[in-house]
C-alpha cells in the first residue's frame, strides 16, 4: 500500500523516536541520528520526516516542556504509535526473513 | 542578547502551518544557542538563517485549508462586482470604455515619446561623443547655424585641448556612384575621416574597422547599398566608380544605421580622397562650412568648463580674420544622444525630431490617462450612495474596514483589468495606422527594452491603485447607523473633491481644444501665405553631375531643346536652387564697392538662367530682369528687397546700377526682385543675391501642362536617356518639395488634434455618466417642482447651473494657461498669427455647448417624466 510504506530515512527516524522515548523532538532526533549513523542531516529534513510519519499515523505529537534555551518555546515531542510499532515490526520481519533465506554459502564464498 | 528577531522568522511564521511553527522555531533557537558558544554569535546567526531557509518546503506550507476563508471572500467580491457591472450597464460601459481609450492613447503616446527620446543610445561611449555645431555671426547678428560647420574645428580642438582625445570630420558628397554602368545618385554619401569606425560603434560586417578609411580612394558601403551595387557577389576589394571617373576600392561593409539614429550613411569615402580633390585646406580651414565634426572627450570631462574656453580660443586662432569682416563664430558641443531632439540646423544628415512637439504629446497623453482615471473616481464616488446600504450591512455583519477597502480595490482592479484588455485590443488595431499616420518606417517594432515595459507596468499599477484607492476609502468609511437609517446623502467634502476633479477635466479639455484650434489656425495661416511665386505642376530635375566640359554643354543643349519642343512643356528654367530650401550657396563679405569691408554682409546666392524669373512669376520692382538684349549678363546681378535692406537702402531704386563687390569681382546691380518665400513661410525673408549663368549646375525646373503627369515624366526620361545616356534621372515635384517643410507641422497638427479629440471624448463620456447620475438623484425634486408649475427652461437652468459654474471656473483658469503655452509654441515661427481673444472665446463656447448638450440631454429626459410616476412610490 502506498503511503504506509516506510522509507529508509523514515525508518531510522522512527526508530530513533522510539529510542528517545518521551524526549523525542527535532534537535534530539537530529543529534541521535547523526551520532548513530555518523551521517549529516539537517534539522528541516528531520522535521519534514517527522511530519510525514505523523501524517501516516506512525507517530503522534504534543507540545510540552518550555525551557529557557528555547527562548521559552515548548518542545514538539513525538511518540511512536501502535501503527508505527507495527510498521517497524513488519519491516524488521521482512528483513529477518530475507536474512534467513540467504544460504550460508553466499556470504562464505571467500573461505 | 539572544532576543534578536530575524526577518526570516517573520517570513517563516507566515509560511508555516501555525501548529508546526513553535516547534520549528524552538529547535532553530536551541541549535543557535548551542552554536553561539562554539563558533561565535555571528557565524551562529548566519547558520541559523541558512537552516531556517531549509524549512521553506512544500511539507510545511500552510495549505489551502487556512486560506479557504479568503477564497470565499474573494469569490464573494467577484460575484458582487459582476452583479454591479451587469446591473448598471451604462455606467459600466462608460467606465470601461473611457479607461480603455485612455490607456490605449496613453500607451501609444508613451511608446512614441520613448522612441523619440531614445535616439543614438545604442552607440558605445555615447556619453563622451559630441558633435561640434557652428554658429556664424555677421555684425554681431546670428546669421547661420550649421549642423555641419567649420572644416578644421575637430582637428584643432584635438590639438589644443587635452580633454579632446579624438575627432572625425565628414563632408557630404553629391557624386554619382556606379558599377558596370549601374548608376546611383546616393542621398547619404559622405567623406569620413579614418577614425569614423573607431568612434562610432556601428557593426562592421566585413573588413577592418581600424584601417577601412585610412587610404585615399577607398570606400565603405552599408549592407543595403552593397546589395544594390553588387547583388550577391562579394564586394570586398572590388571597385566602384565615382562620377564615372575615379575608381574606389571597397574596404568594408557596415551594418545599415538603425532608424533610431540621427545618422544615416549609405556610402563613406575616405576623407583623404576629399583632401586630394579639394586641397589639404579642407582639413584645417576655419572659414569653410559644411563639415560634420564629432569629437570624443576624455571620460569625466566637465563639458561646460571646456565650452567656456571656446570664445577665447576662437579669438586666439581666428580673431584677426574674423575682425576683418566684422564676423563672429561660436561652437556648441551637442551630446550625441540629444542631437535628434534638440538640433535642427543647416545640413543635418536627415530630418531631426521636434522636442516641443514631443513634450506636447507627452502632456496630452498623460492628460488622456488622467482624465480617464478621474472619470472612474467621479463615477464611483458619485454612485457610492447606491453602495452605501451594502457597506452598512457588511459592517453590521462584522466586516472589517480593511476588508471593505480590499473589496472596492478589487472592484477597481477588475474594471481596470477589463479596460486594459480593451486597450490592448485598441492598440493592436490602431498601431499600424498610427505608424502610418506619423510616417514611421515600416521596420519599426515594439520597444524591446525591458525597462520601458517595467515603467509602463508601474505607471498602470499606480494609476489603478490611485484611482481605486480614493473611492474605496470613501465607501469603506460609511457609518452603518446613518446609512441604514436612510439619511445618507453624500458628504460635502466628497462633493468638493468631485467638483475639483470635474473642474480639472474641463480645464484639461478646454486647454486642449484651444491648443488644437490655435495649432490649426497657425498651420492654415502658413499654408495660405502668398508665397510670391508659382509652384503648380512643376517638375524639378537634378542636373547630371559631370565635370563642366564642352561635351556636357552640347548634351545639355540637346536635352533642353528637345524638352522645349514638347507640347506638354510650358517652360524650362535652370538654376542652382529652387524655392523650398535655403539656397546652399552662402556667401559672406559681400558689399557695395563704395562701402568699407566693415559694412560687408552675408547673402544667400542663387545662380539662374534667363528664364528663371519668368518661370516662377517673380516680379521685378525696379530695374530689369536678366535678358538676351544685354551683352555680358555674367557681370550683372539682381537682388531681392531683403537684400536691398541689408545693403543699407530702403528704396530699391537707389541700389540700381551700383557696383557690388563679390569675392574679388565687381558686379553691377541691374534689378530688384520682389520678396518671395524662397525658404519657407515660417521664417522671415532672407537676403538673396541672384547671379547669371548660361546653364548653372543644379536643377532644371520644368513646367508641365498636361494632366497625365506620368506619361510626361516617361517622355522626359526618354529624352534624358538620349542626351545623357545611363545617368540616372533624379526628379521631384516642386509642391511636394516645398510642402516637405510643413510635413513635421502637419503631422504634429494631426496627432495633436487626434489625441485632443480622444481626451475630449473621454472627458465627455465621464461628464455624460456623471450628469446622468446627478439628474437621476433629483428625479423626485423635479417631479415636485413640475407639479408646482415649474417650466422646462427653469428646470434646465436649475439642473445645468451646477455644471455651468464648474465650466465657468475652468474657462477662467484655462485662459492664462493656454495663452502661455500657445504663445511659447508660436515663438518657433517668425511668421505667426496674432493671439486674438477670439481664439480663446471659440473653444470656451464649444466647451459650454458640449457641457450643455450632455447635461441638457439628461435634464430633458428627467423633466419629461410624468410626475405621477416619479412620485408614486414612497
Amino acid at each position: 500500500m502506498k503511503g504506509t510504506q516506510l522509507g529508509e530515512l523514515e525508518e531510522i527516524i522512527l526508530l530513533t523516536v522510539g529510542a528517545l522515548f518521551d524526549d523525542a523532538y527535532g534537535v534530539a532526533v537530529m543529534n541521535e541520528v547523526e551520532e548513530r549513523t555518523s551521517r549529516k542531516i539537517t534539522i528541516s529534513t528531520v522535521h519534514a520526516a517527522l511530519k510525514r510519519l505523523e501524517e501516516k499515523g506512525f507517530c503522534e505529537s504534543r507540545y510540552d516542556g518550555a525551557t529557557k534555551e528555547r527562548g521559552g518555546r515548548r518542545k514538539h515531542l513525538f511518540r511512536v504509535t501502535a501503527a508505527g510499532e507495527k510498521a517497524l515490526a513488519d519491516s524488521r520481519e521482512i528483513r529477518n526473513g530475507l536474512w534467513n533465506s540467504i544460504p550460508d554459502i553466499a556470504f562464505n564464498r571467500s573461505e | 542578547m539572544n532576543k534578536e528577531e530575524f526577518w526570516i522568522d517573520r517570513l517563516l511564521q507566515r509560511f508555516c502551518k501555525n501548529d508546526l511553527y513553535e516547534g520549528i522555531k524552538g529547535d532553530l533557537y536551541e541549535l543557535r544557542d548551542y552554536e553561539i558558544a562554539q563558533i561565535g554569535l555571528r557565524r551562529a546567526n548566519r547558520r541559523y538563517q541558512w537552516r531556517a531557509m531549509g524549512f521553506f518546503r512544500y511539507t510545511f506550507f500552510r495549505k489551502i485549508d487556512q486560506l479557504k476563508l479568503n477564497i470565499a471572500m474573494w469569490h464573494n467580491f467577484l460575484t458582487i462586482t459582476l452583479r454591479n457591472l451587469r446591473k448598471h450597464k451604462a455606467y459600466s460601459i462608460i467606465n470601461v470604455l473611457g479607461l480603455a481609450i485612455g490607456m490605449a492613447a496613453g500607451f501609444i503616446i508613451l511608446q512614441y515619446v520613448y522612441f523619440e527620446t531614445s535616439y543614438d543610445t545604442f552607440f558605445e561611449n555615447k556619453e563622451n561623443i559630441y558633435r561640434v555645431q557652428t554658429n556664424r555671426y555677421n555684425k554681431g547678428q546670428l546669421s547661420t547655424q550649421w549642423a555641419a560647420g567649420c572644416a578644421g574645428v575637430g582637428l584643432h580642438m584635438k590639438e589644443d585641448f587635452p580633454e579632446v582625445i579624438d575627432f572625425v570630420n565628414m563632408h557630404q558628397s553629391g557624386a554619382m556612384i556606379s558599377r558596370d554602368k549601374n548608376y546611383f545618385q546616393p542621398k547619404f554619401a559622405y567623406y569620413a575621416g579614418e577614425t569614423f569606425f573607431q568612434i562610432f560603434s556601428i557593426p562592421v560586417i566585413q573588413g577592418n574597422r581600424e584601417t577601412a578609411l585610412s587610404e585615399p580612394y577607398t570606400v565603405t558601403l552599408s549592407e543595403s547599398m552593397a546589395k544594390k551595387l553588387f547583388g550577391d557577389t562579394d564586394p570586398m576589394g572590388q571597385n566602384v566608380k565615382l562620377n564615372d571617373n575615379d575608381n574606389f576600392m571597397v574596404t568594408a561593409i557596415f551594418q545599415d544605421f538603425p532608424e533610431k539614429s540621427h545618422m544615416k550613411f549609405d556610402i563613406l569615402y575616405s576623407f583623404d580622397t576629399y583632401a586630394i580633390y579639394s586641397g589639404e585646406e579642407s582639413r584645417t580651414a576655419w572659414q569653410w562650412d559644411g563639415f560634420l565634426n564629432y569629437v570624443v572627450l576624455q571620460e569625466g570631462t566637465d563639458v561646460d568648463k571646456l565650452a567656456s574656453k571656446f570664445p577665447d580660443w576662437i579669438i586666439q586662432r581666428e580673431g584677426e580674420e574674423l575682425a576683418q569682416y566684422n564676423a563672429g563664430m561660436e561652437f556648441v558641443l551637442q551630446p550625441l544622444s540629444e542631437i535628434h531632439l534638440t538640433s535642427d540646423f543647416r545640413s543635418e544628415i536627415k530630418p531631426t525630431g521636434d522636442k516641443t512637439a514631443t513634450i506636447f504629446l507627452l502632456i496630452i497623453g498623460m492628460f488622456v490617462l488622467i482624465i480617464a482615471w478621474i472619470n472612474y473616481i467621479n463615477l464611483t464616488t458619485a454612485r457610492s450612495i447606491n453602495r452605501a446600504k451594502e457597506v452598512g450591512i457588511r459592517k453590521v455583519m462584522g466586516s472589517f474596514k480593511s476588508q471593505l477597502v480590499h473589496q472596492f480595490l478589487f472592484e477597481s482592479t477588475f474594471i481596470n483589468g477589463l479596460a486594459l484588455i480593451g486597450s490592448i485590443v485598441f492598440v493592436l488595431l490602431a498601431f499600424p495606422y498610427f505608424n502610418d499616420f506619423i510616417g514611421r518606417a515600416s521596420s519599426y517594432s515594439w520597444p524591446n527594452e525591458g525597462w520601458f515595459w517595467i515603467g509602463l507596468s508601474i505607471l498602470f499599477v499606480a494609476g489603478i491603485l490611485l484611482s481605486g484607492f480614493y473611492p474605496a476609502v470613501v465607501l469603506a468609511n460609511f457609518k452603518p447607523v446613518t446609512v441604514l437609517k436612510g439619511k445618507f446623502s453624500g458628504s460635502a467634502k466628497g462633493n468638493l473633491m468631485r467638483k475639483g476633479l470635474v473642474v480639472f477635466q474641463f480645464l484639461a479639455s478646454i486647454v486642449l481644444i484651444t491648443g488644437t484650434y490655435i495649432v490649426h489656425e497657425q498651420l492654415q495661416f502658413l499654408q495660405n501665405q502668398d508665397l510670391g511665386f508659382k509652384s503648380e505642376q512643376t517638375l524639378i530635375i537634378e542636373t547630371p553631375s559631370f565635370s563642366a566640359d564642352s561635351i556636357r554643354q552640347v548634351r545639355e543643349s540637346v536635352f533642353k531643346n528637345t524638352l522645349n519642343n514638347e507640347s506638354f512643356v510650358t517652360g524650362l528654367a535652370n538654376s542652382t536652387a529652387v524655392p523650398g530650401k535655403t539656397p546652399g550657396w552662402n556667401a559672406g563679405g559681400l558689399r557695395l564697392l563704395s562701402q568699407t569691408s566693415e559694412e560687408a554682409h552675408q547673402y544667400r546666392v542663387i545662380g539662374m538662367d534667363k528664364n528663371f524669373l519668368d518661370f516662377y512669376d517673380l516680379e521685378v520692382i525696379a530695374g530689369r530682369k536678366f535678358d538676351n538684349s544685354h551683352g555680358n549678363e555674367e557681370s550683372n546681378i539682381l537682388m531681392n528687397e531683403a537684400a536691398v535692406k541689408r545693403v543699407g537702402f530702403n528704396d530699391p531704386e537707389e541700389v540700381l546700377n551700383k557696383d557690388f563687390y563679390f569675392w574679388g569681382d565687381t558686379f553691377k546691380i541691374v534689378g530688384v526682385v520682389k520678396n518671395y518665400r524662397q525658404e519657407s513661410p515660417k521664417a522671415d525673408y532672407d537676403a538673396l543675391v541672384f547671379r547669371y549663368f548660361d546653364s548653372p549646375n543644379g536643377l532644371y525646373s520644368v513646367g508641365l501642362s498636361t494632366t497625365n503627369i506620368r506619361a510626361s515624366v516617361d517622355e522626359i526620361e526618354a529624352h534624358w536617356r538620349s542626351a545623357y545616356g545611363d545617368k540616372p534621372l533624379e526628379y521631384f515635384f516642386l509642391d511636394d518639395y516645398y510642402n516637405e517643410q510643413y510635413k513635421g507641422e502637419l503631422k504634429f497638427g494631426s496627432i495633436f488634434s487626434l489625441f485632443s479629440g480622444l481626451a475630449i471624448l473621454v472627458a465627455c463620456l465621464g461628464l455624460f455618466g456623471l450628469a446622468s447620475y446627478m439628474t437621476n438623484l433629483r428625479t423626485k425634486e423635479v417631479g415636485v417642482r413640475k407639479v408646482l408649475g415649474a417650466s422646462f427652461s427653469r428646470l434646465l437652468l436649475l439642473l445645468t447651473s451646477d455644471f455651468l459654474k464648474l465650466v465657468g471656473i475652468a474657462i477662467v483658469i484655462s485662459v492664462p494657461i493656454s495663452w502661455w503655452v500657445m504663445s511659447s509654441w508660436l515663438e518657433n515661427y517668425a511668421n505667426r498669427i496674432f493671439l486674438s481673444p477670439l481664439l480663446f472665446l471659440v473653444p470656451a463656447l464649444i466647451l459650454i455647448v458640449i457641457a450643455m448638450a450632455t447635461v441638457g440631454y439628461h435634464t430633458y429626459h428627467t423633466s419629461n417624466l410624468n410626475p405621477a410616476k416619479t412620485l408614486k412610490d414612497e
